[in-house]
């Protein structure tokens, strides 16, 4: 199985069986979450965050950045919100594959958690202000909305996340059947 | 549980279902742009009557609706707002034609959440992921796509297991304060990301079995094929894109609160 050379594949098979399992599982606990902590606002403490950034770190920020942004499009299945082609791209593969970047700090679990976390923050609120704009009244700032809007769920769930994964980090979890 | 009966896989046919998504994808996409140009009420309101026969001929009336609720928050909130900024702009009066504005931008919205629903409502995931694979997006990106969407409701399923059998052994997921929550669910989320790692092996070895990048050129069983049903409704598409952008430029479009 290894000697694959002429097919060029990104990734070997069981890397690829792992991001297909933990995507699939990102999936199934944010439908969890989305039945059990339900915001006010429509938005989500979102728990589906956590296998993606647990294999950003176990195996690398480029598999992080893949597995995020199927994720993105799964999630994108499961709860269709789109309002705007742009907005499409930026909020789905683009913002989810955006988590993967904590894979960068594999060291420090926190630290990569917190800059995933503020790259989706970003594409959220790129995409808020692209689509707010097209229904905001003249002389509102879509800025502080988008802002206001997109902070009230992802900041919470990013706390959420780094506490947990550096408790998962702590137990020594992230290195199991390597 | 009936939150993931939802998700779980069943075919369906029907003539919507049936259409090849590239096509449905460029009529969404056509969908937004009329939406774009027009900003009147009238043309918005025949726009979010369109997609009406195909969701009945998809059958699909009931999570349509249910998506539409969703929406209905931030259409609210739309319709807040652009009522609200013309109130105090204009001076504390509230014109009807203030009011047709701010329910012509509310509807926009509408239509467009709508229209980019009833395509991911009559596609199926399986469709998605052989159109992602037929516009050149690398094989491996589509395959984990279809194969991470079938596996989502066994996980669920399984997450669910777990939280039974944990709380049964006496852990509270809902006692404590916000830390302590917090806390209580590690012991769930070990056991479940142990699990899914070992699914992952046995998935690795089916798929090596199956030759899985054997072969650098893959064909498909079923290939997505344009029909008489892709023409009609890219014939519906470059119709309505017309008749839009003739509206647009030569007709003008009458608000009701001209009627009045």
């Amino acid at each position: 199985m290894n000697q694959n050379q002429e097919t060029r594949q990104f990734f070997s098979t069981k890397i690829l069986a792992e991001i297909i399992v933990l995507v699939s599982l990102a999936g199934a606990l944010s439908l969890i979450s989305h039945s059990f902590f339900r915001l006010p606002q429509g938005g989500s403490i979102n728990l589906g965050m956590i296998p993606i950034f647990w294999l950003a770190l176990r195996r690398g920020w480029i598999i992080g950045i893949f597995a995020g942004a199927v994720f993105g499009v799964v999630d994108m299945t499961i709860e269709p919100f789109i309002v705007n082609p742009i907005q499409f791209i930026v909020d789905y593969p683009l913002a989810f594959a955006a988590l993967g970047v904590a894979g960068l700090f594999r060291k420090y679990a926190v630290v990569g958690v917190a800059l995933g976390g503020f790259g989706r923050f970003v594409c959220h609120f790129v995409s808020g202000i692209v689509y707010f704009s097209d229904y905001a009244p003249e002389g509102m700032s879509p800025l502080v909305y988008s802002t206001i809007y997109n902070g009230t769920y992802i900041i919470p769930s990013i706390i959420i996340c780094a506490m947990i994964m550096g408790i998962l980090q702590k137990s020594k979890t992230l290195n199991i059947y390597l | 549980m009936s939150v993931f009966d939802g998700l779980k896989f069943r075919r369906v046919y029907s003539p919507i279902h049936n259409l090849d998504p590239r096509i449905k994808f460029v009529y969404v996409c056509a969908v937004f742009v009329v939406a774009i140009i027009f900003s009147e009420i009238l043309p918005l309101i025949a726009l979010f009557l369109m997609p009406i026969p195909f969701v009945l001929l998809a059958g699909v009336q009931k999570e349509w609706l249910r998506s539409l609720r969703g929406a209905a928050f931030l259409a609210g909130f739309i319709f807040i707002v652009n009522i609200a900024s013309n109130f105090f702009t204009s001076g504390y009066v509230l014109t009807a034609g203030a009011v047709e504005t701010s329910a012509a931008m509310t509807l926009r919205f509408v239509v467009l959440v709508e229209s980019f629903s009833v395509f991911f409502l009559t596609t199926s995931p399986d469709h998605l992921g052989l159109a992602l694979e037929q516009t050149r997006v690398p094989y491996e990106f589509a395959f984990a796509f279809t194969t991470a969407v079938r596996f989502v409701p066994v996980l669920a399923e399984e997450a669910q297991t777990i939280m039974d059998a944990q709380k049964a052994r006496g852990l509270e997921l809902e006692k404590g304060g916000f830390l302590k929550r917090i806390r209580n669910y590690v012991p769930v989320l070990i056991p479940l990301i142990v699990s899914a790692i070992r699914r992952s092996l046995e998935l690795a070895e089916a798929m090596e079995s199956r030759a899985w990048g054997a072969t650098k050129k893959r064909t498909n069983l079923y290939a997505l094929k344009l029909h008489r049903g892709d023409f009609a409704l890219l014939a519906i598409t470059i119709g309505v894109l017309v008749v839009a952008i003739y509206v647009r430029l030569y007709v003008p479009v009458p608000a009701i609160s001209q009627f009045l």
